[in-house]
């Protein structure tokens, strides 16, 4: 069944439809949380709590919004909710959830050799780590771009942000990660006078 | 300045190699980026960095703990049989913001004083909102002693409403929410237009310069509602939300609630060209 079949299905009381759908999109939708939260429980709690929140009102989802843009919406205001209650303004925890990396605290310093590519999960995990220090807002919109992959368009939708912002902002984003990762040692910084004054635009 | 020629914009192309990755750069800019890229290393290298953190967040993905999905599905079971059990979760739903959106409806299908004065439905859901409507200042005061003694006054100048034309009375509509004395618990609910009508928000096509609306916490119903424009004022979050999606929130009603610390001030939305109902929702401290 495709998704919009389950939609239906869901949206006439078909309960197995909706948790078909549930298991479709628990990954990416934890993954947010996680990121957002910084922490499993929380990351559980909202999880569950925005996919309650679909079932209830799915009988009056209109196809006219994307399934996803709509359950990310709901997604990101519990998170923005959990910001604002725990004060956690912009530092999130970092947790390692990867296995058995659990422990490792000290990240290598591992030059960026674009010869020789980097161990996919070590960088990873050091995007994780830098994607950690982002402010929300710069968090979240990579979050949707990069773990959903949501059009600009879509972004839009579920941040009520304009087009323009949308696209400065994840631009922004992605300096303020290189930066991080730049801090960390993760990648070098081959053009250290990079914007620094005279430069406008 | 450094005399590096071209590179005196990579601020500006490096947001283009984000769009490029992104698939959203347009022809044009996708021809000037590669003239750009032939020539500037520093942009070759953000090019590289860029699609490098592009691809490796694929392994950002995280698997939710074992059993997620039936934890949901546990809930939902718990949750519908909540609902089919017992009328004895009444007394907390009564929401403000099912009274605040009762009146925005109202106000927009012209039966505002028709729905106030009878009880007979003129449609379907105008009976119910008669219904609500009656039904929440009794709730009100049977409550009146705990702590949520807010009131409603939801008739006065009900005669006059249905004369005055939408546009008259959008544009100095104003609905209200305040507490009656300086601490959080006595609050008070009233709607007017005309400083003397209960009316409601409905808005279509008109520009407010600076209008208060207020619907009052239903978080649980109103964030998953499909608004064309929201914004954020503090603790405040506004909806516009269209009418048929307006009636969707007053179907739900009953699972809207009110926060149990509403406060008293209201922040102001500026409003142009935007049509539908406004829902201000006042969320938890």
């Amino acid at each position: 069944m495709t998704d919009s079949e389950l939609i239906t299905n869901a949206a006439g009381g078909d309960d197995s439809a909706f948790e078909q759908l549930v298991k479709i999109y628990e990954k990416r939708v934890y993954t947010i949380a996680f990121r957002m939260t910084g922490n499993p429980d929380d990351a559980f709690d909202i999880s569950q709590e925005a996919f309650l929140r679909v079932y209830r009102s799915i009988g009056s989802f209109k196809g006219d919004s994307k399934f996803s843009t709509w359950l990310y919406r709901i997604v990101s205001n519990l998170c923005i909710d959990y910001s604002r209650k725990s004060k956690k303004i912009s530092t999130v925890p970092l947790v390692v959830t990867r296995d058995e990396d659990e422990d490792e605290v000290d990240i290598p310093d591992t030059r960026f050799d674009p010869d020789k590519e980097l161990d996919r999960r070590e960088l990873a995990r050091n995007i994780e780590q830098a994607l950690s220090k982002l402010s929300n807002e710069h968090r979240e919109i990579l979050l949707l771009r990069e773990i959903e992959g949501l059009s600009y368009e879509e972004i839009s939708e579920v941040t009520a942000l304009e087009a323009g912002t949308v696209k400065s902002r994840i631009f922004r984003a992605r300096q303020k990660l290189r930066e991080a990762l730049i801090r960390n040692g993760n990648i070098p910084d081959d053009f250290p006078s990079k914007n620094s004054k005279g430069e406008r635009l | 300045m450094k005399g590096l020629g071209n590179s005196g914009n990579c601020e500006y192309f490096s947001e283009l190699i984000s769009l490029k990755i992104d698939g959203e750069i347009s022809e044009t800019q996708l021809k000037e980026l590669e003239d750009h890229l032939e020539h500037c290393e520093k942009c070759r290298e953000t090019m590289k960095v860029f699609s490098m953190l592009h691809e490796a967040s694929g392994e950002l993905l995280i698997d939710p703990p074992d059993g997620f999905s039936d934890g949901v599905m546990y809930k939902i079971g718990v949750e519908k049989n909540r609902k089919r059990g017992a009328s004895r979760f009444l007394p907390r739903l009564i929401p403000l913001a099912a009274i605040a959106a009762a009146f925005a409806f109202m106000f927009f299908n012209g039966v505002f004083d028709q729905a106030l004065s009878s009880s007979s439905s003129i449609t379907d859901t105008a009976g119910e909102t008669t219904r609500l409507l009656q039904g929440a200042p009794s709730v009100a005061s049977s409550s009146g002693s705990t702590k949520d003694s807010r009131s409603v006054q939801p008739a006065d100048g009900s005669q006059e409403s249905a004369s005055v034309t939408e546009k008259e009375a959008s544009a100095d509509s104003v609905l209200t929410f305040s507490d009656a004395s300086d601490t959080q618990q006595p609050a008070q609910f009233s709607a007017s237009a005309n400083s003397q009508q209960n009316t409601a928000g409905y808005i279509s096509g008109y520009t407010f310069s600076s209008v208060q609306y207020v619907a009052l916490s239903g978080k649980d119903v109103l964030e998953t509602i499909q608004y064309s424009d929201k914004g954020i004022y503090g603790d405040y979050e506004c909806f516009i939300v269209e009418e048929d999606i307006f009636l969707q929130i007053a179907d739900e009603l009953d699972i809207i609630q009110a926060p149990d610390n509403a406060t008293n001030s209201l922040p102001s939305y500026e409003l142009s060209g935007t049509s539908g109902f406004v829902l201000i929702i006042l969320t938890d401290k």
